[in-house]
This record gives C-alpha cells, sequence and structure tokens, in this order.
C-alpha cells in the first residue's frame, strides 16, 4: 500500500509541481540576479517557504532592510494563513510526529489540494504527508533550477503557472457540484469584490479573506438551516 | 552586502512565517473539543476562500484590467467546460494551461 500512497499524493499535486517549478525557478533567478547563490536559494525555499513572501525578501537582503520591518512585513504578507489552519486542527494534530511539518509547510497551494480531497478524514496521514512534502519539494527543486541553470532553460515555460489558477477553479467547481448552500462560495465572490473595488488589487486578500469569516459568522443560522438538511 | 545581517533576514521571514502558520493550532490544537464557531468556520471557510484564492491568482487583471486578462479568462472557462465535460481533474487543468500557454504566445 505504501507505493501507492505516494502515487496518489504525487498525481494530486501535479498542478503544483508545473506551478512550484514555475515560480520556484523565477525565484532563483531573481535571488541569482541579486547576487545571492544556489545554497541561498536552497536555505530560504527550505526554510522560509513562502510564495509571495521570498519574491519580497530579495529587495530586502539586497538593501539590508532592517530586521523589525522584515518581521512585520512577513507577518502581514501571510496573515492569511491563520484562516488555513483552522479547517485541518483535528485532522493534522491525530497525525502525530508529522504534526509540526503539516503545520510548518501549509501554503496556500497545499491547502487547496487538501480542501480538495471529498473526505480528508480517510485519507491516509502519509498520503496527506506526501503531498506536502512533494509541494515543497517541486518549490525547492524549482528554486534550484532557477538558481542554477535558469537563464538557459531551452524552453519558455512562461504561462505553466496558469495550472495552479486552474486547479483553484477546478476546486471550486467541485464545492459548488457538493455544497449544500451555495452561500459560502457566494460569501466569497462578495468579499473578494468588495475588497477588490475598495482596497484595490494588491490589498484586497485579507480584508477578503476577514470579510468571509464574518459573513459566515453572521450568517450562521441561515447556513446551519441548509447544511443541516443535507 | 552583509551576509550575516541577511541570513537574520531569511531567519526571521522564517519565524514570522511560521508563527501565522502555527497559531490557530497554538490556539486551539490542545483543546479536547473545538469551540463551535471555530469548527464552523473551519468547515465552510474553505469554501468562500477557493473564490477569494481564484480571484488572487487574476488579481492583475480586476478589477478595472479585465481586457487584459482575456486569455486567462477564455482559459478559465475552458477549464469549466472540460471539467463539466469529463469531470477529470488533471484534464481540466492541463487543458486549460495549454490553452492559457498557446492564447499568451499567439494573442500577444
Amino acid at each position: 500500500m505504501r507505493g501507492r500512497e505516494w502515487k496518489q499524493a504525487f498525481i494530486k499535486t501535479i498542478p503544483i509541481l508545473c506551478g512550484y517549478l514555475f515560480l520556484g525557478t523565477a525565484f532563483g533567478i531573481l535571488l541569482q540576479q541579486a547576487g545571492f547563490g544556489v545554497l541561498w536559494a536552497i536555505g530560504i525555499s527550505a526554510i522560509v517557504y513562502a510564495g509571495s513572501l521570498q519574491f519580497v525578501l530579495v529587495p530586502f537582503m539586497s538593501a539590508a532592510a532592517p530586521l523589525v520591518s522584515v518581521f512585520i512585513t512577513s507577518l502581514f504578507i501571510n496573515s492569511r494563513h491563520l484562516f488555513y489552519g483552522l479547517s485541518f486542527i483535528e485532522r493534522f494534530r491525530r497525525m502525530k510526529r508529522r504534526y509540526p511539518y503539516m503545520v510548518f509547510s501549509l501554503t496556500d497551494e497545499t491547502y487547496s489540494v487538501l480542501c480538495a480531497q471529498p473526505d480528508v478524514e480517510a485519507v491516509s496521514d502519509r498520503e496527506l504527508f506526501c503531498i506536502a512534502l512533494f509541494d515543497q519539494l517541486y518549490w525547492i527543486i524549482g528554486s534550484l533550477i532557477g538558481s542554477l541553470i535558469g537563464q538557459y532553460l531551452p524552453f519558455d515555460f512562461t504561462g505553466v503557472d496558469f495550472a495552479m489558477t486552474a486547479l483553484f477553479a477546478v476546486i471550486l467547481y467541485e464545492q459548488l457540484a457538493s455544497a449544500a448552500s451555495k452561500l459560502p462560495a457566494l460569501i466569497g465572490l462578495f468579499s473578494a469584490a468588495a475588497c477588490l473595488f475598495l482596497f484595490g488589487s494588491e490589498q484586497f486578500l485579507l480584508p477578503a479573506l476577514v470579510s468571509a469569516a464574518v459573513l459566515l459568522c453572521l450568517l450562521r443560522p441561515w447556513i446551519e438551516k441548509k447544511e443541516g438538511k443535507a | 552586502m552583509n551576509l550575516a545581517h541577511c541570513v537574520w533576514i531569511v531567519l526571521c521571514a522564517a519565524l514570522a512565517t511560521m508563527l501565522t502558520r502555527a497559531l490557530p493550532f497554538a490556539v486551539f490544537g490542545r483543546r479536547e473539543q473545538l469551540p463551535p464557531y471555530i469548527a464552523y468556520l473551519g468547515k465552510l471557510l474553505p469554501s468562500s476562500i477557493v473564490v477569494i484564492l481564484l480571484a488572487y491568482c487574476l488579481k492583475s487583471y480586476l478589477p478595472y484590467r479585465l481586457a487584459e486578462g482575456v486569455e486567462a479568462f477564455l482559459a478559465l472557462a475552458f477549464v469549466f467546460a472540460l471539467h463539466h465535460w469529463k469531470r477529470n481533474m488533471l484534464f481540466s487543468i492541463g487543458g486549460g494551461t495549454v490553452l492559457y500557454m498557446v492564447f499568451i504566445r499567439i494573442m500577444a
């Protein structure tokens, strides 16, 4: 059974493979151009492992930014993670020795692959762990490629990271098809749209997540009535 | 370039990232039972969040530059169509991605 679990995890993470190899490569190239070599690429992708933050980190390193501003910016950029953990508290803590790594590696993309599982309770610990681990390996390998041979790649892969956008679309489709109530998805749509107009595309993510959480709480009586029927 | 300072920058970023990921688990992870509101949010937030993340992927075209993202929106419609047809995740994602890569090359 062991072999099957990692194969399953690999198949489920193929979209992330496309996205992370591409974005990781872009990160490696950026780092290389700023004068930081391959050890930095591996080190940062291994211990920071947060896509958008890593891109911001490069100019910080070149400018020797003050640590306090690095810390606060990092907290701010990654504050969206607070919302991801909530869905997996009970599932992850049963994973014992793998628990810390599952928490550490919960990126947007790993979160969404886990959300795409029809029943995350039914997926084995080992498979969940492989999903999380493979995603990070793709990211590290991408950074490595970018750092080492980024400029010499024989084929222009621009656009392959669209696989992650497509993954979110497919997950949305599946959730709409199976959800008892469409209200949570509509709340997400409304929150995203309202915050895009209010805060602009660079700042909308966090307010949209907060707004979705608040609206879900406010509408709980209606949503639970529908969920209860299912 | 001060290398030691750069190491500290990386460590600070790593620590801050770990804190944001660990906080929900640190606050609620030790309880026997999750507070009902947290259990409720944990169950339904993903449906809201996936829409928001999809918007985040398309943020360079939102809300006012829709025309610049026409390749992405067409490819996205194709993903939905493929998925509606076959209901096969990798097929839909692969088809949409290939179409997108073709679009941005011929329409640029």
